[in-house]
Order: C-alpha cells, then sequence, then structure tokens
C-alpha cells in the first residue's frame, strides 16, 4: 500500500500525542537529579580510594621485595682461596709468611646470619722451591 | 548577545510537553521518550548558565536529544519487538477504518526499524516540519544528505513523494501565501 506524506505526518502526530505527562517526568527528574549528584559524589569517593589504595599496596611490595634481597647493599665477602705467588726461594730454610688477602676484618649480614670476614689468612710457602706455588 | 532570561524551572515547565511528545515521535516508545528526555535536560539542568544564555534554548535542548538518540550509547537501548500488522491482513479493495489502523500501526512499525538518522530526518521533518537546512543543521551534515536520508526512509516507508526531487519546504512556509 502506498502512503501519503499527509498520512506519516499524522502517525507522527498521534504517537507524539502519547508522550508521558510533563508533571510525571518532572517528578523523576527532581529525583534523578538528587541520586546524580549522590552518585557522582559516591563514584569520586571509591576513585581516590582506589588510587589511595594501589599506592599503598605498591609501597608495601617495593619495602618487601627490598628486605628479600639477601646483601642489599653489602660488598660481597668472598676471600680468593687461592694466592699464586712468583717468589721462589732457591736456597735458605723454609719460613712463613702471612699477609691480609681479604678487605678489611670485619663482620657481614650475609641472609640472615652474621658472618666474620676479611680474616688474616696464612699463607704458606713450599719447602721445595721448585714448585714455586704458594697455597693457603 | 541577547539571553532567554528564563531559569530551568521556567524553561521546563514551558517546554517539557514538547519536548516530550518529540521524543516520544523520535524514538517511537514513550517511555523511551521520556527517558532520552530525563537524561538530556539533566544534563541540559547541569549547564544551564551555558543552555540558558541563548535566545532561544529549545532548539539547543531539540538538538542535544536528537544527538543523544542518534549517539551509540542508544544503542543498547531496549528493543520492542513489534508485528507487521498490514502484512497479517489480505488485500482487499477500499480499506476500512480497521485496514486503516492496521496500516498505522505498520508505518510506526516500520519507522521504528528505520536508520537512527533518518529517523530523526523524517521526524524532523514531519512532526517538527523543520526545513532541510535547519535539520542539516541539527544533524551536522549537509543538506544533501538531509534530502538522501528522506529519500531513503520515505522509500523504505512506501510514501508518496509529492515532487520527486524537490526541497522540502517547512510547514510554516507552505502556510504563507
Amino acid at each position: 500500500m502506498i502512503r501519503t506524506e499527509e498520512a506519516l505526518r499524522e502517525a507522527l502526530k498521534s504517537r507524539g500525542g502519547e508522550a508521558v505527562s510533563p508533571a510525571d517526568l518532572l517528578a523523576h527528574l527532581h529525583d534523578r537529579s538528587l541520586g546524580r549528584g549522590r552518585r557522582r559524589r559516591n563514584a569520586l569517593l571509591a576513585a581516590v580510594l582506589v588510587v589511595v589504595l594501589t599506592v599503598a599496596g605498591i609501597a608495601v611490595f617495593g619495602h618487601w621485595l627490598h628486605d628479600r634481597r639477601p646483601t642489599a647493599g653489602i660488598p660481597s665477602p668472598q676471600p680468593t682461596p687461592v694466592v699464586k705467588s712468583s717468589l721462589r726461594m732457591p736456597l735458605g730454610p723454609p719460613f712463613q709468611y702471612s699477609f691480609t688477602i681479604a678487605p678489611e676484618a670485619g663482620f657481614v649480614v650475609q641472609g640472615h646470619e652474621i658472618r666474620r670476614w676479611g680474616e688474616r689468612q696464612t699463607v704458606s710457602l713450599p719447602a721445595d722451591p721448585s714448585l714455586g706455588v704458594a697455597t693457603v | 548577545m541577547a539571553t532567554s532570561g528564563l531559569t530551568f524551572d521556567e524553561f521546563a515547565s514551558a517546554h517539557l510537553d514538547a519536548l516530550l511528545r518529540f521524543a516520544t515521535a523520535l524514538t517511537n516508545d514513550r517511555e523511551l521518550g521520556a527517558d532520552l528526555v530525563q537524561d538530556v535536560l539533566l544534563r541540559a539542568h547541569e549547564r544551564w548558565t551555558h543552555v540558558g544564555s541563548r535566545t532561544d534554548p529549545v532548539p539547543y535542548v531539540r538538538r542535544m536529544i536528537v544527538n543523544e538518540f542518534v549517539s551509540w550509547r542508544r544503542k543498547w537501548a531496549r528493543v520492542v519487538p513489534g508485528v507487521n500488522l498490514a502484512d497479517e491482513i489480505p488485500e482487499t479493495g477500499a480499506p476500512d477504518h480497521a485496514e486503516r489502523y492496521a496500516d498505522h500501526l505498520s508505518l510506526l512499525y516500520e519507522l521504528e526499524r528505520l536508520p537512527r538518522r533518518q529517523r530523526a530526518v523524517i521526524v524532523l521533518r514531519y512532526y517538527e516540519d523543520l526545513p532541510d537546512n535547519e535539520i542539516a543543521q541539527i544533524l551536522g551534515c549537509t543538506t544533501s544528505t538531509v534530502r538522501g536520508y528522506a529519500l531513503r526512509a520515505l522509500r523504505a516507508l512506501r510514501v508518496e513523494i509529492a515532487v520527486p526531487g524537490a526541497t522540502h519546504v517547512s510547514g510554516a512556509e507552505r502556510r504563507k501565501p
């Protein structure tokens, strides 16, 4: 069926006439206006809370990670176990000579233990000079 | 710049009825229309210093309604299933009252199935009696685009166009001698 523009106009007018009454809408509008303000305030508070909790969480986690590191900021106390010497003693009696091969003696926190390190080490030169290697 | 000098309450009490009717014709659903007007008026209320400073805030609010209607947010609005009654009734001779009523309902149903921009053009043209250039301003497109939308919509609705290809003349202009 072919329709006319007038029929279309009438259909739209009749549909428009079925609109809800302004008084009903105004009552809703007032309620929603109040509710909208409250909702916006709550949303803002929730957003601020989320940001604060996130920052606090990151800070706590970072601190925990830092504490877990075993030797954070402490130099390695590992002394060199073997010293090679070019000192040769072809003649004379065997002798001993001691010297420090580690950094200055002291204490270090390693893991959860306190250890001594940097002790004086005794280096013995062999009686047989042909070996020519000192052992600790 | 001249201002309307209206408070929001004065504006609402003077124009709410017309805006509701327009939104109902646009959405083809009284509840959706009321919902649309509510949302738009809440936003207009928040920005009333800007909206109310215009000489006539009605076209601005009407534009807000149309933009809200064609915006993506409304695409998830509830859809009311309908039945095309005209298809159910067998074609006979002269249309009687029941047949005319069925055609009226099916016209509204087909109107609802149009793309939103086309529907907005039809409502602004045949309900608000706006000329094509004003419709183009509201929708933010050119006059020829508006004509294209209208032509496609009228074809889909099987509405006979009085003068094919002619520019639409508003109701107010038509009534002039």
